[in-house]
């Protein structure tokens, strides 16, 4: 039996770091660690999102051909892995942004309380 | 992509990620070093917010993997982990699971050689057995008429013959074929040629085809003997060919064969000898049934082929069979009735270490309630046991093969003489194949219980008591109770069909072959079997062997015989005898008949019954003296005097069926009975006829009855033979008691297979009664010792004990033996004198068990009683 790790970002809920990585790497390729530094400063450090536990979820796109990657050089003169998206990697996102957004707007329906 | 470019790509996948961690890390860390951070701190910081990075990189890899092959893997790593840990409990279930499995794959092995695997003829399957013993030349008109057989052929019997060299003779087997047999067979030389249509010829057929083996061994394989001469029975054959390698054919020890030829223009020689078999290979598309149908059609036509009126019902009922069925013969079912109690000790293995892993399992109950509280689903834990059983298994399937393949030489020892294919005894691909899936199969049987059972622990319970509670609870071990009821069930199966074989073999040995056994030693002298052509040579020459073998110190008795009773080989004696007339489409007579020296019948102590035995003076064959026994002369002159009848063999008849008194042979005497045949056979009609110039045989067995050991009756024995030819063999030489032992290996090689598998079985069972106890005793410890604390007597504690283990093994005892009872008329053809439910063996095998049982218990028992109460109630 495989142990369960108890720090997984999939227990937001599964998909949400994926989403959020391919929305960042739509706007501008970049790699890892600017991934980690982009999305903790863009949610105002409201997500604690663990470093590392971004790759599992990098390795999952990219073998899902969602993310293509390339070493390049970096500004620093640092060797990085850039992820870009794929034309399947834009379908994805925004087939599972509008289905995030209809399950927001559930939930929030009901968490509403009822005008009476 | 091809799964190997996957495969490194994969490597290249990993790689990345690895690196791209590492980078990840270095600029963290270069990055609070520039924030004024000490580099050691800042490692300790980047790593702490990156989290666990081998895991992490693990699962980055697990994305790119097969889940279900990945989490297998890990139950496999996980389950060697178990096995490791737990040595003792591996090192039981192994031994236990690998001998059940080492005896099952030798059993396969048994049958996959001798019964599964064709025989080494090209399309062997269409090669069929023509059942009957014929005259070459009706084998020759079935071939020249029968139209579902490309090819029909024949062979004579297994013989041995003198091979000569300068200054010795050794005997070897060999026998003779009709010219077109390998063409039958379809097979081609080793080296050489095989015969011709020409060496059918009388004249032409001083020619002789070597076995591969006899090739390698008496001419070390030099390929310069094609062309040499080598002296059979004193006859220069010309050697021509060697068969291939691998084929024994007609039998398994012939070295050599030679061809059955006709000698033209003679209208008897074809019809004569009734010694040869028949093999046809079948025309395609036709069955055997429908080659048996046309045989039966063409007898009665073929049958006025004769030179003489012959029976009608002669060969009349002649079957068609596939010839690998009529090589396997008997030994086909014998293997699988070992197969089936290989097969039992396989389950009672099974159930045994299904018992042990229910006691570990209370040990890991904690263990399986906390995978589950975790989330772990039933299904997903039965899987991981399951995978843990499966590898025991298979560690045990390697050690039973190992096992098997190490015993299979003795086993091949042990099996009765008579197995056909014994040197094609090998483990091919099959028997791997079949401990393969044994092992997996027992795997998964003997997994399957404590897998479920363990899969739904009740949870809560386990984790509040801690596994601690004062008295045991019963339904933990119910289920294992079951399983050894079943076990000692499965043991009274196996070592009641032991025990039936062995009070079948015993009422054997008690026959009474109706001779004398006891300090008679017996050997073949052989002359070549041209050398009665000169008449009156073989006679003479046995009749002086007789009178030296009498100077051999202190013999009492010495007599001759041309064949021994019990070695399956008499002189069939087809008759017309007097008042019992018959047409000649009729049957005749059939006895079996030996010739003898006058002190044949007091050497083996046969008793008078009536008139007088033979004499030396009968030798000459002016009194045409016959002696026949109790059986014939009953059967021929019920209420009359045998004394003075006439007997004719039908060979002697110038006209079928005519009895002519002049020429035929008189009843002097009437002897007691013997089981000449075998000791289950009944009694039958036996003649005995005295030695004559007409009837001189080349090869006959002597008898020398004295208190002398064998070597010193063999070694003058040999130098009285030498005496009179320095070229002839004594070969065969054996005490007669050990003859009729022979005739009874087969029953005794059966039973002892069977014990010995009885024996594994009860063993295994009894290991599984001691474990289930044993367990029973450290589970109820603390019961035990509040008990004894409350003051119960020890012995009340020994007998509870024993109590429990004599239940287990009378409820077993019982179910077994409603299993020997539906089992047992299976073996009905293995006994002899014997009811597959013989009372004996039906009390004495539940006796065993619960003596077995009373065994078992004791240590335990023991135990039980010394614990003591201050300890395990403090251990609380």
């Amino acid at each position: 039996m495989t142990p369960r790790k108890t720090s997984d970002p999939r227990d937001l809920f599964p998909g949400a770091l994926e989403m959020m990585i391919l929305q960042s790497v739509r706007r501008q390729p970049m790699h890892g660690y600017a991934l980690v530094q982009h999305i903790k400063q863009r949610s105002n450090d409201l997500l604690q999102v663990e470093e590392g536990s971004l790759y599992p979820a990098l390795q999952r796109l990219l073998k899902a051909g969602l993310l293509k990657a390339d070493w390049q050089t970096s500004a620093t003169n640092r060797r990085v892995r850039v992820y870009k998206i794929t034309p399947a990697g834009v379908k994805h996102l925004e087939h599972e942004v509008s289905r995030f957004e209809q399950m927001l707007e559930g939930i929030s329906l009901v968490l509403t309380p009822a005008e009476s | 992509m091809p799964w190997f470019q996957k495969l490194f790509s994969r490597r290249r996948i990993y790689n990345d990620l690895s690196e791209e961690i590492r980078q990840h890390l270095d600029e963290k860390v270069e990055f609070l070093v520039a924030e004024g951070m000490s580099r050691s701190d800042a490692e300790h910081q980047a790593r702490r917010e990156f989290g666990n990075v081998t895991l992490l990189e693990e699962h980055g890899r697990e994305a790119w993997q097969w889940p279900a092959m990945n989490s297998l893997w890990a139950d496999v790593r996980f389950g060697l982990r178990q096995i490791g840990r737990y040595r003792a409990f591996t090192i039981m279930a192994v031994t236990t699971l690998a001998l059940g499995i080492g005896a099952n794959t030798a059993i396969f092995t048994l049958i996959d050689s001798i019964m599964l695997r064709p025989l080494p003829f090209p399309q062997q399957e269409r090669l069929m057995r023509i059942s009957g013993v014929f005259p070459k030349g009706w084998i020759r008109e079935l071939q020249n008429r029968a139209e579902s057989f490309t090819s029909i052929t024949g062979y004579g019997p297994h013989a041995e013959s003198n091979i000569e060299d300068k200054d010795a003779a050794e005997r070897v087997f060999g026998s003779s074929v009709m010219v077109n047999a390998f063409d039958t067979l379809d097979i081609h030389p080793a080296l050489g040629s095989f015969f011709s249509p020409d060496n059918a010829i009388a004249g032409q057929n001083l020619v002789t085809v070597l076995n591969y083996g006899y090739w390698q061994q008496r001419f070390a394989g030099n390929p310069q003997v094609i062309g040499q001469t080598i002296r059979i029975d004193g006859i220069s054959r010309k050697i021509i060919g060697v068969m291939p390698a691998g084929i024994n054919f007609p039998y398994t020890d012939t070295q050599f064969v030679i061809p059955i030829s006709f000698k033209g223009g003679d209208t008897f020689d074809p019809w004569k000898d009734f010694g040869n078999r028949s093999i046809g290979r079948l025309r395609d598309g036709v069955t055997p049934a429908a080659a048996q149908a046309e045989l039966r059609r063409l007898h009665p036509h073929l049958l006025p082929l004769f030179p003489w009126v012959m029976p009608d019902s002669w060969e009349a009922d002649t079957t068609v069979t596939p010839l690998l069925d009529s090589v396997i013969g008997d030994t086909g079912p014998r293997l699988l009735l070992l197969f089936g109690a290989v097969g039992l000790i396989l389950l009672i293995a099974c159930a045994n270490v299904a018992n042990l892993m229910l006691a570990r399992a209370v040990s890991r109950e904690r263990e399986m309630a906390i995978r589950g509280a975790l989330g772990a689903s039933g299904w997903r834990i039965v899987r991981q046991l399951l995978v843990e059983s499966i590898l025991l298994g298979i560690l045990a399937g390697i050690a039973g093969l190992s096992a098997a393949s190490l015993s299979l030489r003795v086993l091949t020892r042990l099996l009765p003489a008579d197995t056909p294919r014994v040197a094609d005894i090998a483990m091919h691909w099959d028997v791997f194949l079949f401990a393969a899936i044994a092992s997996v199969l027992t795997g998964v049987i003997f997994g399957l219980v404590p897998a479920i059972k363990m899969a739904s622990p009740h949870l809560q319970s386990a984790l509040r008591s801690g596994g601690i509670s004062v008295a045991g609870k019963g339904s933990q071990y119910k289920l294992s109770m079951l399983l050894v009821v079943g076990q000692i069930g499965l043991s009274v199966v196996v070592i009641t069909a032991a025990g039936l074989m062995l009070h079948s073999l015993y009422s054997l040995s008690r026959v009474n072959p109706g001779f004398r056994t006891e300090q008679i030693l017996t050997a073949e002298v052989s002359l070549d079997s041209s050398a009665c052509k000169q008449s009156g040579y073989c006679h003479s020459f046995f009749q002086q062997l007789e009178q030296k073998a009498h100077t051999i110190a202190r013999t009492e008795d010495v007599a001759l015989v041309d064949k021994l009773p019990m070695t399956g080989s008499d002189l069939n004696y087809v008759y017309d005898s007097e008042g019992n007339p018959r047409s000649p489409r009729q049957i005749a007579g059939q006895a079996a008949g030996r010739i003898i020296s006058t002190n044949y019948f007091q050497t083996i102590g046969l008793r008078l019954l009536r008139g007088r035995l033979l004499t030396d003076s009968d030798q000459s064959g002016a009194s045409r003296a016959i002696v026949i026994n109790q059986k014939m002369a009953r059967s021929l002159w019920p209420n009359q005097d045998p004394i003075g009848k006439h007997i004719i063999e039908v060979a002697d008849e110038p006209t079928p069926a005519t009895l002519d008194l002049n020429a035929a042979s008189i009843v002097v005497g009437v002897v007691s009975n013997t089981h000449h045949d075998s000791l289950a056979s009944n009694f039958d009609e036996e003649v005995y006829l005295p030695m004559t110039r007409s009837n001189e045989q080349p090869q006959m067995t002597i008898l020398l009855r004295s208190h002398l050991p064998a070597t010193q009756l063999t070694s003058g024995l040999r130098r009285a033979a030498a005496e009179l030819d320095p070229l002839v063999p004594v070969t065969h030489v054996r005490s007669l008691g050990e003859v009729v032992a022979a005739s009874a290996s087969t029953p005794r090689s059966l039973a002892i297979l069977l014990l010995g598998f009885g024996a594994l079985a009860v063993g295994v069972g009894s290991v599984g009664v001691y474990s289930l106890i044993a367990y029973v005793v450290s589970w109820r410890r603390r019961e035990i010792g509040i008990r004894i604390a409350l003051g119960a007597p020890r012995w009340q504690i020994v007998q509870a004990v024993v109590k429990q283990s004599l239940l287990l093994s009378i409820a077993g005892s019982i179910t077994g033996l409603a299993g020997a009872i539906v089992s047992a008329s299976l073996l009905r053809n293995f006994l002899f004198q014997v009811s597959p439910f013989d009372p004996l063996t039906f009390c004495a095998v539940p006796l065993l068990m619960i003596i077995l049982a009373l065994i078992a218990a004791w240590a335990p028992a023991r135990r039980a009683a010394s614990i003591d109460p201050m300890l395990t109630l403090r251990g609380e």
